[in-house]
């Protein structure tokens, strides 16, 4: 697969959308756009002058037309008591806790396509987990990008209630093979008191379309958090995760996989704020490179002042599966605080000769043993998915996506 | 103990900390010979004038100044500043000359002598100390006095300031100066291009191993005086060179730039060695006053089996900016980073190294040791580049930081850029503080909470101080222990 990146003839109208925007739904909707297109008019498109935007280039995006796409998200499960759907939709008192907490999380400055998505903010898909919801509620939700250029704006606000436990799994879907769809996704997630939430986030675009991601999350006190981002598809992805463990005895799991090869471009930013004393995070995000591909993975973890006994780790290995894979890794460690452990690494290397020789000197031969240790290495990140239906569907998702030759030569 | 005590303990080191004057804080009252303050095309000519200079240097200068002046001051470091008047820094200051300049030390102003004695340097003595280390040493502006020249120049080496070699080896200068860090290549090196007075140069010819650790005491005096050194170091096939660089400054209350450039070029199996102690004032315990030492240094590994390993023990200077760096061009070249940086009161170190692999079976080593205490903030940054040709290319970075009370800071941010998937590349980090069963452990032994911290400290920076010259380790290991006086954890 190599996809030739050039921009249709004119660029998106955004202004002109929002002009379009600009009197439709109900008058909280209005102002909430009319911020948002305030802040990315301030800010505009990035560009790769820009430290944060170097290695990620979106001139497809600023240079494409894309047309608005009506389709809608997908969502199903919830158990007792759980609310689901779309924002407008739910019972009065619950539609007003979720207006005011929505873009609470997910600041808009420094953040333009947050900002773009909020400027054009439609629907809203609202989950709310009452207090003390039961663990084992799996709530899923799907969004398919519309077909051809479309510009798909999907937001979604998750509110988790004192004890509440359960897991969602929110999926990036479409167009299909021929699509050059664009996404601008956010997602806040908060989590109350005692909480246990787990969050798979499965990006399985088109190689043709574009995604740009947020997640935004807060922990409150003894809250637990695990987060999971699977990037298979799309030609250029970013993902910009957040957290912040804002509650003594808050913890949070972050782990990631990305898989790319062709020419496609994924850039993975994570950021998590030790705001208070004795929390407790961990990231893993591994990546597998082939083809032309190139993977960015810039980590943060902040330590505020006075969030002492803050135990943090963080590491991003890389599996370079060819030649002409680039990969450029920032793990960064940003510390106010003394009582702290620390610790982040990142490594980047082919697959082990050693272990390729063992698997062939027991007669596998080299196509099958590289394809054994690469399983291997994404089974770590895969492994501890708890839902086996999409561990399954996954690992299988994962061996197709897998590239034939080894990599044992060299 | 409870969190609260050791927020007491803690803030009561920092106290202690903070009260340590500045051990190297004089000045020399000299009689300066200076351009006035401001920089422009005229200065420029000046400076070029002033030191007699060939065309070729005023061109190098005058092209440095124009590309500058389309430059903005980058901001991306992790410190802060107010910002810079650039127009109202004096770009040139010489001591006043006697006659044609001192022929021997003793034609050299007493006062300067005297200021060495309490550096401890006694220049007078250096020729009697059997040949240890030749010292060039620069005071402000212009070198004063060169020691060993005769022995080195037996052995073909050129060790010289750099005025000197300007006039005396145009040619080795024109061929190199500016080949490892061109006047393009940031807003600090520009300046520098444009506007240096001295520095020291070096050349060891074919085969030569310098029987010596070359060694070069650099020294701000006059008051607002920026110092732009140039140095510029070229060890040609199967050479072998150390270098040593230590500084310290008197105290003053007015910020002091310091922006030197330091170029390095080993050819086929060559190999250099770059020492620095860096004790600079570092203003006081409010930030006020104190060195900005914003430097560029760079080598190239040329030739093929070359090799430069650059170490640091950064204690000094109000704010650090720099990362020396290798460029790994030759087949297994070999680069090396250690480091030690320690901040306190307001100080920010934001340093590291840059290793950029593209030869093939590179190597490149990084230790780095970052100690915080007070609300000094100190910064990591690293960038271990492997280009699309560096097959077999290695590198290991480590990253350990040491936080000594509760109002510093410690960060790290590495950058790994892999575009070669035989080259392994690992980086590790971790942030720690001094246990208290480490302290337990040194009490019931008898020694005291300070020597047991000082202990603790060394110890976490012995893998770089074991790569210094006997001499300096002995000087870093007293600075580390300086800093740390009273500071029980």
């Amino acid at each position: 697969m190599s996809r030739v990146m050039a921009p249709p003839p004119t660029a998106t109208d955004f202004e002109a959308l929002h002009r379009l925007l600009a009197d439709r739904g109900p008058d909280w909707i209005r102002e909430f756009r009319a911020g948002a297109r305030a802040q990315f008019v301030i800010q505009g498109l990035p560009h790769h002058r820009m430290e944060a935007w170097r290695q990620t280039h979106i001139a497809p995006i600023a240079g494409g037309r894309f047309e608005p796409s009506n389709t809608l998200p997908e969502v199903s499960g919830g158990g007792d008591g759980v609310w689901t759907g779309r924002l407008h939709e739910a019972p009065e008192e619950i539609q007003a806790t979720a207006r005011r907490r929505l873009g609470a999380l997910a600041g808009q400055e420094g953040h333009p396509f947050t900002a773009l998505n909020g400027s054009l903010l439609n629907e809203v898909t609202l989950i709310v987990l009452p207090q003390g919801a039961a663990a084992g509620d799996l709530v899923t939700i799907r969004h398919t990008a519309g077909p051809g250029n479309s510009l798909n704006v999907p937001r979604t606000l998750i509110l988790a209630g004192d004890g509440a436990a359960g897991s969602i799994v929110e999926s990036y879907e479409g167009p299909g093979p021929e699509g050059g769809s664009f996404t601008t996704a956010v997602t806040e997630i908060d989590c109350g008191e005692n909480t246990d939430l787990k969050y798979y986030r499965i990006q399985r675009e088109g190689p043709g379309s574009f995604h740009i991601g947020r997640v935004q999350a807060r922990v409150g006190p003894g809250g637990k958090l695990y987060t999971a981002g699977i990037t298979l598809g799309a030609a250029l992805d970013r993902v910009d995760a957040g957290v912040t463990l804002d509650g003594e005895g808050a913890s949070c799991e972050m782990d990631g996989l990305f898989l790319t090869d062709g020419v496609r471009h994924v850039d993975n930013r994570t950021r998590i704020e030790h705001a208070v004393p004795n929390c407790r995070s961990r990231q893993v995000y591994k990546g597998i490179l082939s083809d032309r591909s190139t993977a960015v993975f810039v980590g943060r973890v902040i330590v505020r002042p006075g969030a002492q006994a803050t135990d943090a780790d963080q590491s991003n290995p890389n599996l370079l599966l060819s030649d002409d894979a680039t990969v450029y890794t920032r793990p960064q460690l940003e510390i106010y605080a003394d009582d702290v452990r620390c610790t982040h690494g990142a490594t980047v290397g082919q697959l082990d000769a050693d272990a390729l020789f063992y698997l062939r000197s027991r007669g596998i031969d080299p196509d099958e043993a590289g394809r054994l240790l690469v399983k291997g290495f994404a089974g770590e990140i895969l492994d501890r998915i708890e839902i086996p239906s999409l561990r399954t569907q996954l690992e299988f998702e994962v061996a197709g996506k897998l590239p034939v030759t080894s990599g044992t030569e060299g | 103990m409870s969190d609260q005590i050791k927020l007491e303990r803690n803030s009561e080191a920092a106290e202690q900390l903070t009260n340590r004057d500045y051990k190297y804080g004089f000045v020399t009252d000299i009689e300066a010979d200076s351009a006035p303050p401001g920089l422009s095309e005229e200065i420029i000519r000046f400076i070029s004038a002033k030191k007699e200079e060939p065309e070729f240097m005023l061109e190098f200068r005058l092209k440095a100044f124009r590309h500058w002046q389309t430059l903005t001051e980058p901001d991306w470091a992790f410190v802060n500043y107010p910002a810079i008047d650039y127009q109202d820094i004096v770009y040139y200051s010489a001591p006043k000359a006697q006659g044609d300049g001192p022929q021997s030390l003793d034609e050299v102003d007493p006062k300067l002598l005297e200021t060495y004695e309490k550096l401890g340097i006694p220049l007078k003595e250096q020729e009697i100390l059997a040949g240890v280390v030749a010292v060039d040493a620069v005071f402000d502006s212009v070198s004063v006095a060169t020691t060993f020249k005769g022995k080195l120049e037996e052995l073909g080496i050129v060790f010289c300031s750099f005025s000197e070699a300007v006039k005396e080896h145009p040619a080795l200068i024109r061929k190199y100066l500016g080949s490892v860090v061109p006047y393009t290549d940031n807003f600090f090196a520009a300046l520098n291009a444009a506007v240096f007075t001295d520095g020291s140069f070096v050349y060891i010819p074919k085969g030569v191993r310098c029987p010596m650790e070359l060694s070069t005491y650099f020294r701000i005096n006059a008051a607002n005086t920026g110092q732009f050194e140039r140095t510029l170091i070229v060890a040609d096939d199967d050479a072998y060179v150390s270098y040593l660089e230590g500084c310290t400054a008197p105290q003053r209350d007015e910020n002091q730039l310091h922006a030197a450039v330091v170029e390095l070029v080993a050819f086929d199996n060559a190999t250099i060695k770059y020492s620095t102690v860096q004790n600079w004032y570092p203003g006081d315990e409010n930030g006020v006053g104190g060195i900005y030492n914003f430097v560029t240094k760079r080598g190239k590994c040329a030739g093929a089996n070359s090799k430069i390993s650059w170490t640091q023990v950064e204690t000094g200077s109000s704010i650090t900016w720099k990362y020396p760096g290798c460029i790994l061009q030759g087949d297994n070249s070999v680069g090396e980073f250690y480091s030690v940086a320690l901040t306190n009161n307001c100080q920010q170190a934001d340093t590291g190294t840059k290793m950029v692999h593209i030869g093939k079976n590179t190597r490149s080593n990084i230790v780095s040791k970052g100690i915080s205490a007070g609300r000094g903030q100190n910064t990591y940054r690293g960038l271990v580049k492997i280009l699309k040709g560096a097959t077999g290319a290695r590198n290991y970075s480590q990253c350990d930081s040491m936080l000594l009370g509760d109002r510093c800071g410690a960060h790290t941010f590495p950058y790994l850029d892999v575009q070669n998937r035989t080259a392994t590349v690992e980086h590790e980090a971790s942030t720690s503080k001094i246990g208290e069963d480490q302290i337990f452990y040194c009490l019931q032994r008898g020694i005291s909470a300070e020597d047991a911290v000082s202990m603790i400290v060394n110890g976490f920076c012995k893998e770089v101080f074991r790569e210094l010259p006997m001499e300096f380790a002995v000087e870093a290991q007293k600075l580390l222990g300086i800093s740390l006086e009273g500071s029980v954890g």
